[in-house]
């Protein structure tokens, strides 16, 4: 008998998305490693827009290595973990929901917390995963090209990637327990993904943003800042500790409520009815 | 073994509501172990409602249920422990086969599930577990679900109309599949809007209408208390309106020779009542249970 088999089924069902994901970030980190020797040049000249500033974080300049890959790699690179995490987040409950099968796993002897909790371990794993799929690329360019930062820094500041991923899937999951449908679910955390991630990268050049951009988990997720200093326990404690809030939310909204009898896909909250 | 004495099931004012739709009304229900116990009812009469509050999939508005003395809402994961479960509309994992899924709800179940059984319950309802449930047909999936519901071999089968989508073959094995588990001291309570299924399965019936528990009989009795069409013919005209007028007859319908009378109960009065008339021809008609079923669908006029 499997010891987890709701976790191994998640991760199934997400191994192919999850596979893709791994092998985009490995394919950006080696051709960012590979292309900068050539390209570190071009960017010496480069005047980029105030607005732009958000993208390279504390690095201060683009042809600096730490620049350099702030940019290319961790401004947008762990936006497809996130995307994967909160795609592969609310299919975990709402998804299941709408599509029906929740029955057939909650009219076995297996308590809501015990899904939940197991199909989260199911999706950290391969949160994580993904979001370490660019460092061995980066391990490999870096045999090839001078590329002035320790394999360590770049290792760490991969990993500080994972906190704000597993924020997004917490948040995700939040939705997928609390909404009875996917659409909506995945409506809200794709919504706070990107006001928050406009927010830090407009923040870095509208003073008046300066104080808002706080509140977006990306200002505090900045790989530069990481690259720089080190790995940053607190930043990296602080996100963790908000995605655990979410999954506690998820956990006591989910124990709450209704579950439908699914084949609807889009309901609003005011207008369930779980079936008769 | 199941604690002896315990209903297997019992509701007591069980209620559910959804915002001002009270979809299950008050339903005070008692079933014992081994019973085969038909639920029925016209679709959004409550049946699913009351599967899904047991399961605790769904939580009540008020009111209790218990699973052999566990109840439903504190103690759900024993209560699922004790129960296979059939739902109405069968969802299925696309890209898992039929053997997979066995595998995954028996990875699920606290109790060991005899393999062995599987694959006598896959044969016996001409299954394929090798294949997609993806491309199951509607009636490949309805047996898989079969096959789910029993492979732990519970003390209480929940089946939301377990033979919808069969064909009227496989729908006598699983008859005979669910008299066998009964046999064996298992409970089954299912849901039906088909009353030829509950006639061939069940001893006793419950009938929901708008909600609400409408009655509670063994089928025998419920047959019995049906009404009888009697048409009578007589060699010439036919006896004055009021002749047969008595308790538990009523006249529907009368030609210039023939009457057509409704009776319910016992028809011993009437056939003592013709006797005095020179009856040619005496045809008397049971009625099916689907037309006492109807006869309980009818909107309450009182409601």
């Amino acid at each position: 008998m499997k010891r987890f088999p709701l976790a191994l089924k998640t991760l199934r069902d997400q191994r192919v998305a999850g596979t893709a994901a791994a092998l985009v970030a490995f394919l950006i980190g080696l051709m960012d490693l590979l292309i900068y020797p050539s390209y570190k040049k071009q960017l010496a000249d480069f005047q980029y827009p105030d607005a732009f500033k958000g993208l390279i974080g504390e690095a201060g300049s683009i042809a600096s290595p730490t620049g350099f890959i702030t940019a290319e790699y961790f401004s947008w690179v762990p936006l497809l973990a996130i995307v994967i995490a909160i795609i592969a987040g609310t299919a975990a409950i709402a998804g299941e929901e709408a599509a029906g099968t929740l029955d057939l796993l909650l009219s076995q002897p297996v308590s809501r917390v015990r899904l939940l909790v197991e199909k989260t371990a199911g999706l950290v794993a391969l949160t994580i995963a993904i979001s370490l799929g660019g460092y061995p690329a980066m391990y490999i360019g870096s045999r090839f090209v001078e590329f002035d930062l320790s394999q360590w820094r770049l290792f760490v500041a991969v990993v500080s990637t994972i906190p704000i991923a597993l924020l997004f899937l917490g948040l995700a999951l939040w939705c997928s327990a609390a909404m009875p449908s996917r659409s909506m679910a995945a409506l809200t955390a794709v919504g706070v993904l990107v006001v928050t991630y406009f927010l830090n990268a407009i923040g870095g050049a509208v003073d008046v943003l300066s104080g808002p951009r706080k509140l977006s988990p990306f200002y505090w997720a900045d790989a530069s800042h990481v690259l720089i200093r080190g790995f940053d326990w607190l930043r990296a404690g602080g996100m963790l500790a908000v995605a655990l809030v979410f999954l506690l939310l998820a956990l006591r909204a989910f124990n709450r409520r209704d579950l439908s009898a699914g084949g609807r896909e889009f309901s609003l909250p005011w207008r369930r009815h779980p079936g008769v | 073994m199941q604690p002896e004495g315990l209903p297997a099931l019992l509701t007591s004012g069980l209620t559910k509501s959804f915002g001002s739709l009270v979809a299950l009304n008050n339903l005070d229900l008692q079933i014992e172990q081994g019973e085969i116990f038909g639920f029925l009812g016209p679709n959004g009469a409550g049946k699913s409602t009351t599967i899904r509050l047991l399961l605790d999939l769904i939580r009540p508005t008020a009111g209790s249920a218990t699973v052999l003395g566990f109840d439903c809402q504190r103690e759900s994961r024993e209560v699922r422990g004790r129960v296979g479960y059939l739902a109405g509309d069968l969802r299925l994992y696309p890209g898992l086969t039929g053997q997979e899924t066995v595998e995954l709800v028996a990875s699920l179940r606290t109790t060991p599930v005899d393999r062995a059984y599987v694959r006598k319950l896959a044969a016996s309802l001409d299954l394929d577990l090798a294949k997609h449930a993806g491309s199951y047909s509607k009636g490949n999936r309805q047996k898989l679900g079969v096959v789910l519901a029993l492979l732990a071999r519970p003390p209480l089968l929940l089946l939301d109309e377990p033979t919808s989508g069969l064909d009227p073959i496989v729908q006598h094995t699983t008859w005979d599949l669910l008299r066998e588990e009964a046999s064996r001291g298992t409970t089954v309570f299912f849901s039906s809007h088909v009353m030829s299924e509950v006639e061939q399965v069940c001893g006793r019936v419950g009938i929901l209408r708008g909600g609400k528990l409408v009655a509670v009989e063994p089928v025998a009795a419920l047959k019995e208390r049906a009404l009888r069409r009697v048409e009578v013919s007589f060699a010439g005209a036919a006896p004055e309106n009021g002749t047969f007028t008595m308790p538990g007859v009523r006249e529907i319908e009368r030609h210039a020779t023939t009457i057509h009378l409704e009776v319910s109960g016992d028809i011993d009065p009437l056939i003592k009542a013709l006797a005095g008339y020179h009856v040619i021809d005496l045809h008397t008609e049971q009625p099916g249970l689907e037309d006492i079923l109807l006869a309980y669908y009818q909107p309450d006029p009182a409601a």
